[in-house]
């Protein structure tokens, strides 16, 4: 029992908060915009790749860092919702343009990666108090990290939901993802609110990719990974609810490290899409998400 | 996707120059293709290292991509799914082959038949999704697709050889002899060809092709006129998926091994990108767009300098098209054609337009579409036989009276008789029945417990101020919202809760509220694709050029003519595209289409809002002479003159629950009503 929860159990909460976080950053950019991000796993990549060489190669101090992640996350994210989402949406809303168009700034994201950092994972040292390397608590071997991740991503969680309730900017997003047209007859406006979700997802994402470094490693290759994570993370939780989100992320976590201890890691993602693919057959908006009737 | 992409049919006009327009595409193709193998007879042999360097390897390469490819187009381009999960289906197909021909001895053949199926299955369970989630759900589970199928290569070390792979694959023997890489290229041309031919003909000359495009943009009126758009999403998957794994399959004895790093992910996104430049639902387009697109690493990869960048050029390139040429080069040809031909298009509307809506034939018009309503709804035989004679010759002197462009009308009115049969009434005391229904939105009750009934052959109008019912009403009898509570009956029978693509096999059609006409089409096609419920072709004959298949193809032009001159729009517009055409004529339209599903009930919503006065008076002569000839009419409607003067009877609906109910006069002088609407 100690060592299903030091092995699996707490891991889990760690790498699941890491997934619950990408999903919470896919539903900053669906709540108000209506789109799927593609792209948004590159972005966590890209944030891994930054802290990579800012944090170990060139030694920033840890918080600068962060802060030039984030940013960098946040105008990647704004430079793809001006150049290619915004024009698909605007052209027809409910077409798929936008899908092939974020695609794209996917297949660009990992080839510029690649172009710039190469194909080899490289190791990232852990952020001081927070270590990766696990210590004595109680008698478990337990490392610090899964836990610091895992309170980071339930303050974001907290922290978002005051900012929808009490914020103006916050409400409006959430008037503008109830219904576009009734946000913008009352004055919202709509397209810096969905500029706004992407410039906090894209953000958020690489704050994200920035604390997965330590323990999945920096490499090219975990966009697409996080791309799948986060998605069944948001739509399990339910499009748009965050705290859903962070919930199925942790389950997720939890799937992964009971199929990687009791069958085989290569079975991992055939065992999500099967719960993604059989919850989403019976509960469509998730398992928290508010089944929303046809529109005739 | 704009619309100007979005058409299922050739592009206007006739001729040869259309013909040349019409197949420019695949003509291109094959010269391309010519020229790839003239070219391959001059040695260059230096500039090409390794054997996947060699051109005829990529030949064979570029007809398997364009084989996918044209799949693809299927389900993405004409039913709107854009699946990025092609490249699993092609590996599937590709390590089926392999397995089966190397560990099981199969002949290659049935391998690779096989190796269709078993991604026709594999897809099937990823459509699921398509059943309740919209679009973009099912691009994302496909990429998820790729993903486990790819770790399911390496995992599966047993079956498929792990990262290694699987070794040994011969090219196959065709009539017994052994087929080269050029032998092969020209079999997967034939293929290539062949698949583009079917599912054109699938396209254009079946049912389906309409029922596809419908699906991906009018899905509530693909409903009504009896399209089962989860069947037709997932049905189009399968097929797509098929020639995946068939292309898959094919490409298997190619490299003589198969193993995870032939089927990278961006090749996926490659298909779209393909399918995308060519011109998303343009028959053409995935020929093109491989064709073009395919050379495009080629070039690069021969400059080694530049191969690091093909990938990230082929994300830029899947940018640029799709902001700046949504619709493709096909699209965009098709386009440039319309806008030079558009303008006699426009011009033939436009006389026919004017012929038709002087008021000097307007009469007779009216009168012989009338009379051939009679005849063509539910009216006894011997009566109809007398009605088509009067309506012929009703016919031909409002044809008198409108000049030329009237007279095809005319002589197309005994058709529309002999098209339609008469449908026997029955002896149901009531056409719809509402009994009981409740229906809640969350805690908003929006009907509470409805009682209706409605007599055969009557305009039933049912009125009620904003947010009353009316309208859910409307969409629970059309099986598009599910009662909490109480049943629909038309003619006694009982209509399934939520089903709304059942509606029209029950005799049940309707109208919508916003126009839901596919404006790319022609006014004909239109219609057409209210008769979708009336046919019989399957979308695997309807891939053959089979008599039965231009049989139905030939009645379904036939019913739409008819019901074409039932609204009084003559045979001028039935060419024209139905975007092109005034609101009021677009509003005729739907009805014509909701007539050609040869209805015995006729669901109207609000179908006078937007029209003007005179519009309003031609609408109520057209209604007046459906409900003639037999046709038992529900009418929702704001408009209190219209309802005065058509309705047999009026239920006024007042906060989800009947109120009054009775003719004109009883309902007007009913005080609660007059509290209602008046505010007391």
């Amino acid at each position: 029992m100690n060592s299903f929860l030091a092995d699996v159990f707490i891991p889990a909460l760690g790498i699941g908060a890491l997934y619950g976080l990408v999903g919470i950053s896919f539903n900053l950019i669906f709540a108000p915009a209506g789109t799927f991000n593609f792209a948004q796993g590159q972005i966590v990549m890209l944030g891994g790749l930054m802290a990579l060489s800012f944090y170990q190669q060139n030694g920033w101090p840890v918080l600068l860092a962060l802060v030039a992640v984030m940013a960098i996350g946040a105008a990647v994210a704004l430079a793809e919702e001006r150049i290619a989402v915004w024009p698909a949406l605007r052209r027809d809303p409910r077409g798929i343009g936008w899908v092939l168009s974020t695609l794209a700034v996917f297949t660009i994201i990992q080839n510029l990666a690649i172009l710039r950092w190469g194909t080899t994972p490289q190791n990232v040292k852990s952020f001081p108090g927070l270590s990766v390397s696990r210590r004595d608590v109680l008698g478990l071997q337990l490392a610090p990290y899964h836990f610091g991740v895992l309170l980071i991503a339930v303050a974001i969680t907290v922290g978002l939901y005051l900012f929808s309730r009490r914020s103006a900017i916050g409400r409006a997003t959430a008037a503008v993802a109830q219904d576009r047209d009734a946000a913008a007859l009352r004055g919202v406006n709509v397209r810096l609110v969905i500029s706004l979700g992407f410039v906090m997802g894209g953000a958020l994402a690489c704050l994200t990719g920035m604390l997965a470094a330590p323990l999945t490693l920096a490499t090219v290759n975990v966009g697409l990974t996080f791309t799948f994570r986060g998605f069944t993370a948001a739509a399990l939780g339910g499009m748009g609810d965050n705290t859903g989100a962070l919930a199925a992320g942790l389950a997720l976590g939890l799937i992964e490290q009971l199929t990687l201890r009791y069958w085989q890691g290569g079975y991992v993602n055939l065992v999500i899409l099967l719960v993604l693919l059989g919850l989403l057959l019976v509960r469509p908006e998730g398992l928290f998400g508010q089944a929303v009737p046809r529109r005739v | 996707m704009s619309v100007a992409s979005r058409s299922a049919r050739r592009p206007a006009g006739r001729g040869l120059g259309a013909a040349v327009v019409r197949n420019a595409p695949l003509l291109l193709g094959l010269g391309v293709l010519l020229l790839f193998l003239l070219w391959t007879r001059v040695d260059i042999g230096g500039a090409w290292s390794s054997v996947h360097r060699k051109p005829l390897f990529l030949a064979n390469q570029l007809m398997l991509y364009m084989l996918v490819a044209i799949g693809l187009n299927l389900i993405s381009g004409y039913v709107g799914a854009a699946s990025i999960g092609h490249i699993a289906l092609y590996a599937i197909g590709a390590y089926s082959v392999a397995i089966l021909t190397v560990n099981h001895g199969w002949g290659f053949w049935p391998a690779l038949l096989a190796g269709g199926l078993v991604a026709a299955a594999a897809s099937l369970p990823v459509g699921l999704i398509l059943l309740r989630l919209s679009g973009w759900y099912f691009s994302v589970i496909t990429l998820l697709l790729v993903v486990v199928v790819n770790d399911l290569e390496i995992q599966k070390a047993g079956l498929t050889g792990g990262g290694a792979g699987i070794f040994g694959l011969t090219m196959p023997h065709l009539f017994g002899v052994a087929l080269d890489l050029r032998g092969y290229l020209y079999l997967l041309i034939a293929v290539n060809l062949l698949v583009f031919l079917l599912l054109r003909h699938l396209v254009e000359s079946s049912r389906w092709g309409r029922a596809f495009v419908a699906v991906r943009d009018v899905e509530p009126a693909a409903c009504a006129v009896g399209v089962h758009p989860f069947m037709v999403r997932e049905s189009a998957l399968a097929i797509s998926a098929f020639i995946a794994g068939l292309a898959g399959g094919l490409f298997a004895p190619l490299p003589g091994t198969i193993n995870p790093d032939a089927f990278p992910i961006i090749d996926s996104i490659f298909f779209l990108l393909a399918v995308l430049a060519g011109g998303f639902g343009t028959v053409a387009g995935p020929v093109v767009g491989m064709a073009v697109l395919f050379s495009l690493p080629q070039v690069l990869a021969e400059q080694a300098s530049l191969r690091r960048y093909s990938f990230l050029v082929y994300g830029v390139v899947l940018l640029l098209l799709v902001i700046f040429l949504p619709e493709g080069i096909v699209g965009g040809v098709q386009r440039l054609w319309r806008r030079l031909t558009g303008r006699a298009a426009y011009d033939a509307y436009a006389a026919a337009g004017a012929e038709s809506g002087a008021e000097a034939g307007r009469d007779g018009r009216e009168a012989a579409a009338g009379l051939g309503a009679l005849a063509v709804l539910a009216v006894p035989r011997p009566l109809a036989a007398g009605l088509r004679r009067l309506a012929f010759s009703g016919a031909r002197s409002g044809a008198a009276a409108t000049g030329p462009a009237a007279a095809p009308a005319s002589s197309r009115a005994p058709a529309a008789q002999a098209v339609i049969a008469e449908r026997a009434n029955t002896e149901a005391e009531f056409a719809l029945e509402s009994i009981g229904i409740r229906k809640s939105f969350g805690d908003a009750v929006a009907l509470d417990g409805v009682t209706l009934r409605v007599r055969p052959g009557t305009v039933h109008a049912v009125i009620g101020p904003n947010g009353s019912g009316k309208t859910t009403l409307l969409n629970i009898a059309s099986g598009f919202y599910r009662q909490d509570a109480g049943q629909i009956r038309v003619f006694g029978r009982r209509v399934a809760r939520g089903r709304p693509y059942r509606a029209i096999r029950h005799g049940l059609a309707r109208t919508f509220q916003t126009q839901q006409l596919l404006p790319e089409l022609s006014v004909l096609e239109n219609v057409m694709l209210g008769c979708h419920a009336r046919g019989h072709v399957w979308m695997l004959d309807g891939m053959l050029p089979l008599p039965h298949v231009r049989r139905e193809r030939r009645r379904f032009q036939q019913t739409a003519h008819a019901c074409l001159d039932l609204v009084g729009l003559g045979r001028g517009f039935a060419e024209t595209p139905a975007g092109l055409l005034p609101f009021a004529h677009q509003r005729l339209v739907e009805i014509a289409r909701a007539l050609a599903g040869r209805p015995r009930v006729l669901l109207l919503d609000e179908p006078a809002s937007g029209l003007h006065a005179g519009e309003v008076q031609a609408f109520a002569a057209l209604v007046r002479s459906l409900r003639q000839a037999g046709l038992t009419i529900v009418l929702v409607e704001h408009n209190f003159g219209l309802v005065s003067e058509l309705a047999d009877t009026i239920t006024v609906l007042d906060a989800g629950a009947v109120l009054a109910e009775g003719d004109f006069e009883t309902v007007r002088n009913d005080p609660r009503v007059v509290e209602a609407y008046l505010g007391g």
